[in-house]
């Protein structure tokens, strides 16, 4: 399935914002997670009002999205473990970080259903996030790309975690989020970010990816 | 060059929208299974099965999401109103032990992660309603969790640790929210300050020098007892164990 790489927060979950924009009767909604309230249970009709069950990913839809970007990240850490630019304890935590891939890929793969042809990795992202890594001329470069590939994905599920029709799913998915976001983190104040910008208030889901 | 026409059948087919493949997926579902259940007399059953067969269709493509009951509602409320106590807590916490860390740059962050959580308390109480809002810190977390474990916090080291397991407690607990909320769009609002929380954790650990996950799953180990929720039960429970505990101090009064 590709993938379209939405960098403009406005546009990263266009499922939902055009299931927002419905539900407020074509306002405006311009941005992701981050600037949306929580909830809205004072009138929760609002937050329902006038979407379908079909609205929503069934698991076999989410895992015929998310399981080509999975594989895609695993391609790009061994990608990343090839390149003779890190150190002893950062290339053990790539094979780690890449096996956690490997394996919520693995756990997505068979809700794809039985007919469901062979995963392959998404085209784009994997070209995107490999050839990131392989013009890295050192550590931290390596690093850095890695950290923005754990972002874009942790920002896609959670972009997903509301368009869930399964409660439980939803779980799932957050749970793997929260992995990529750490991983995130620590690979990003690795390669030199701050701190700071590795841990922001809220999370947000900028960058994330969306069926095409 | 024939002109092409309304009807035409474009050699290539022409691109398949995902909306369309899944609107027709499910309506070809629909209908079968439509078909199935008006589908004729004994005839036409299969062997070893009476009655209208079964349906394989799990939702209807144009089937309106189901409002929460009054019950989900309150189960909700008492998400948001744990998460408020908890980030009270949390803000706190925080605000107290910054100023200790001697790590000027740490603590620079601690004071910072005061105020996140802060602001966090401020929206979960914003989206509980007015007269069920929480303004103090959960008690129960604080006396179980957090008093067990105070008088160890004497070094940078110790306090990141004690911060970064606080973080994961809000996590566990914010994640386990997503999985329950019944709301919606406030699934992934929880989820968004789980992963906010899990981050902090994973560099605050092992003493400020970060600690990676061990699994592609956030674990749920760090989870806060079922008595720190702020429900309706829990209330009760407490006002029940208050009032036991006063009747037994009658007898020993007397």
């Amino acid at each position: 399935v590709p993938t379209d790489p939405s960098p403009d927060p406005a546009t990263a979950t266009t499922r939902r914002s055009f299931l927002a924009r419905a539900a407020v009767g074509g306002a405006l909604v311009t941005a992701g997670v981050a600037a949306a309230p929580i909830g809205s249970l004072v009138s929760p009709a609002g937050a329902q009002d006038g979407m379908l069950v079909s609205d929503l990913y069934s698991d076999a839809e989410f895992a015929v999205f998310a399981t080509p970007l999975e594989l895609a990240a695993v391609q790009a850490y061994l990608a990343a473990a090839r390149t003779e630019l890190l150190s002893r304890d950062w290339l053990q935590r790539i094979r780690d970080f890449g096996s956690h891939h490997q394996a919520v890929a693995d756990t997505l793969n068979p809700l794809r259903g039985e007919g469901a042809s062979r995963p392959r990795p998404d085209e784009a992202l994997l070209e995107q996030s490999t050839a990131a890594v392989e013009a890295a001329t050192d550590e931290a470069g390596v690093l850095a790309a890695l950290a923005e590939l754990e972002s874009t994905l942790a920002a896609t599920h959670l972009a997903a975690v509301e368009l869930l029709r399964e409660q439980f799913t939803s779980g799932i998915v957050t749970q793997v989020l929260m992995v990529e976001s750490q991983q995130a983190a620590l690979l990003a104040t690795a390669a030199g970010d701050t701190i700071e910008s590795a841990t922001p208030a809220v999370a947000s889901t900028a960058g994330a990816l969306t069926p095409a | 060059m024939q002109e092409p026409t309304m009807s035409s059948t474009p050699d290539t087919p022409a691109p398949t929208s995902r909306r369309d493949l899944l609107v027709g997926g499910a309506f070809g579902a629909a209908a079968t299974a439509f078909l199935a259940a008006c589908g004729g007399g004994g005839d036409s059953a299969p062997l070893g099965q009476s009655g209208i067969a079964p349906s394989t269709t799990l939702v209807m493509p144009t089937v309106p999401l189901e409002e929460p009951s009054d019950a989900d509602l309150a189960d909700d409320v008492t998400q948001l109103r744990t998460a408020t106590s908890l980030e009270l807590l949390a803000a706190q916490l925080y605000a107290q032990y910054a100023p200790r860390i001697a790590d000027a740059e740490w603590s620079g962050h601690a004071a910072r992660f005061a105020a996140d959580h802060e602001a966090a308390a401020e929206a979960f109480a914003e989206a509980t309603p007015a007269a069920q809002r929480v303004t103090e810190p959960n008690q129960v977390v604080q006396e179980n969790t957090v008093d067990p474990v105070i008088a160890t916090l004497q070094n940078d080291t110790a306090i990141l640790n004690f911060f970064a397991g606080i973080e994961r407690t809000l996590a566990a607990t914010y994640l386990t929210a997503t999985a329950a909320f019944n709301v919606r769009d406030g699934r992934a609002n929880f989820a968004a300050h789980a992963a906010a929380a899990a981050r902090r954790a994973a560099l605050m650990g092992n003493g400020g020098e970060g600690v990676a996950p061990r699994g592609p799953l956030f674990p749920t180990t760090d989870l806060i007892a079922g008595s720190a929720y702020l429900s309706e039960e829990n209330a009760m429970l407490a006002e029940a164990e208050a009032e036991g505990g006063a009747e037994g101090e009658d007898p020993a009064a007397e």
